[in-house]
Parts: C-alpha cells; sequence; structure tokens
C-alpha cells in the first residue's frame, strides 16, 4: 500500500491508451493522490485508491456510462471510504474492501443505481436526477431486494475488483 | 459471443443513447450533498455488517 503509479504504469496495468486515462483525469472523475500537475514539466503521480478508481471508472466505460455519471460513482466511493475510516481504523480502497461484506453495484435501465453490502441490505438512489440536477425529488433510499420489473441490468462487483487490485 | 451482445443491449440502452453525453457536469451544492449522504448510509450499513461479522474484521 502507499505506492506510487506514473500514468505508464497504469496504462500498462490496464492496457488503455494513455489519452483514455488522462481524459479522466481532466474531467474530473479521477484526481492524482499523490501528485496533481500544476505546471510545466510536472507529471501525474497516482496511488492505489486511484488504481482502484480506474478499475471501477474503465468497467463503467465499457459499457458507456457518460464520464459524468461515471465521476458520481466515483465520489460516492469516495464519500463512503471517508466515512467508514471514522469508524473502522486504517479502512483504504481498495485493500479493506475486499475483507469486509461484499459491495457490489447495479445499474437499471441506466436510471436506478443500487449499491447491495453483504447481498442482503440494498441502498438505492436515481442516478439520472443527480445529474439533471432534480435534487429536490433525490432520495437514497433502503430496499428490500433488487428490482424484479427489469429484464437485464449492469452489475459491478466491487469487492472483486478490489480484490485484482488491491 | 451473440449472448453478450444480446445482453448489453438489453442491459444499457439508455447509457448507449447517450454515449455522446461525455461532458463534465458541474454538480451543485446539493448534488454533493446527497452523495456525501449516500456515501454516509453505505458506510453505515457497510460498519454494521462488519460487527455483525466478527470474522470480517
Amino acid at each position: 500500500m502507499n505506492s506510487s503509479y506514473s500514468l505508464k504504469e497504469i496504462q500498462l496495468r490496464f492496457s488503455v491508451p494513455q489519452h483514455v486515462l488522462i481524459h479522466l483525469c481532466e474531467k474530473g472523475v479521477i484526481k492524482p493522490d499523490v501528485a496533481d500537475p500544476q505546471g510545466r514539466g510536472k507529471v501525474r503521480e497516482f496511488s492505489d485508491r486511484n488504481v482502484f478508481e480506474f478499475a471501477v471508472a474503465l468497467e463503467l466505460r465499457k459499457y458507456e456510462m457518460p464520464i459524468s455519471r461515471i465521476g458520481i460513482v466515483i465520489k460516492i466511493l469516495e464519500a463512503f471510504e471517508k466515512a467508514v475510516g471514522k469508524s473502522v481504523n486504517g479502512f483504504q480502497l481498495p485493500l479493506s474492501l475486499h475483507k469486509g461484506p461484499s459491495v457490489v453495484f447495479y445499474l437499471f435501465d441506466g436510471k436506478q443505481a443500487i449499491f447491495s453490502l453483504g447481498k442482503a441490505t440494498f441502498i438505492s438512489f436515481r442516478l439520472d436526477k443527480l445529474i439533471l440536477g432534480e435534487n429536490k425529488k433525490m432520495q437514497a433510499e433502503k430496499i428490500k431486494s433488487l428490482p424484479t420489473e427489469y429484464a437485464s441490468y449492469l452489475m459491478m462487483d466491487l469487492s472483486d475488483l478490489a480484490s485484482k487490485n488491491k | 459471443m451473440i449472448g453478450i451482445v444480446y445482453h448489453y443491449e438489453m442491459a444499457v440502452p439508455k447509457l448507449k443513447e447517450e454515449s455522446n453525453d461525455d461532458i463534465e457536469v458541474e454538480l451543485s451544492k446539493e448534488a454533493l450533498a446527497i452523495i456525501d449522504h449516500i456515501g454516509r448510509i453505505l458506510a453505515e450499513e457497510y460498519v454494521r455488517l462488519l460487527k455483525e461479522s466478527p470474522k470480517n474484521e
């Protein structure tokens, strides 16, 4: 942990062109933890958490999820890490994630986002309303199970992804 | 391979339509507060589940 990775190292790890990674940085989806270039000649350096964030973002990009929505998922994970860290000493993404209850992200109809925890607790919210600024109508709520009215959905096992990118 | 394509088309039709919507959206303070709130709810549940399963700590 607490390693530092160059853009080249991230590129080799995920086998993607550098411009894809730079695009995610320039759009504010990934903010380099170790070094963020502020002037000429400075280079980006990334943390283990950044590597995990790239893994999440690149997985979602495979399904053509817009950058803005990916950014929200990443921001929620940041808020989650910060909040867990207040109760669990040393909790860090991605290393700590695979040690606890499984965390899975679902997206139904490109709108309804759900995080499942331990395959028993489901937190649901409308991703599209966050983007559209319809915040007054937006509420995160606990639901008893995954929706059944959809024929299919997008699923990303964050614990598994963390395990592969720790 | 056909099966994978079929699943993709079924799973993310809305996302595909919006694939050109690759712009950075500046989130409002309210949206950021909601994101923070979602993160906290997830954390509360995660910590609760951790405590219920001591072997996971």
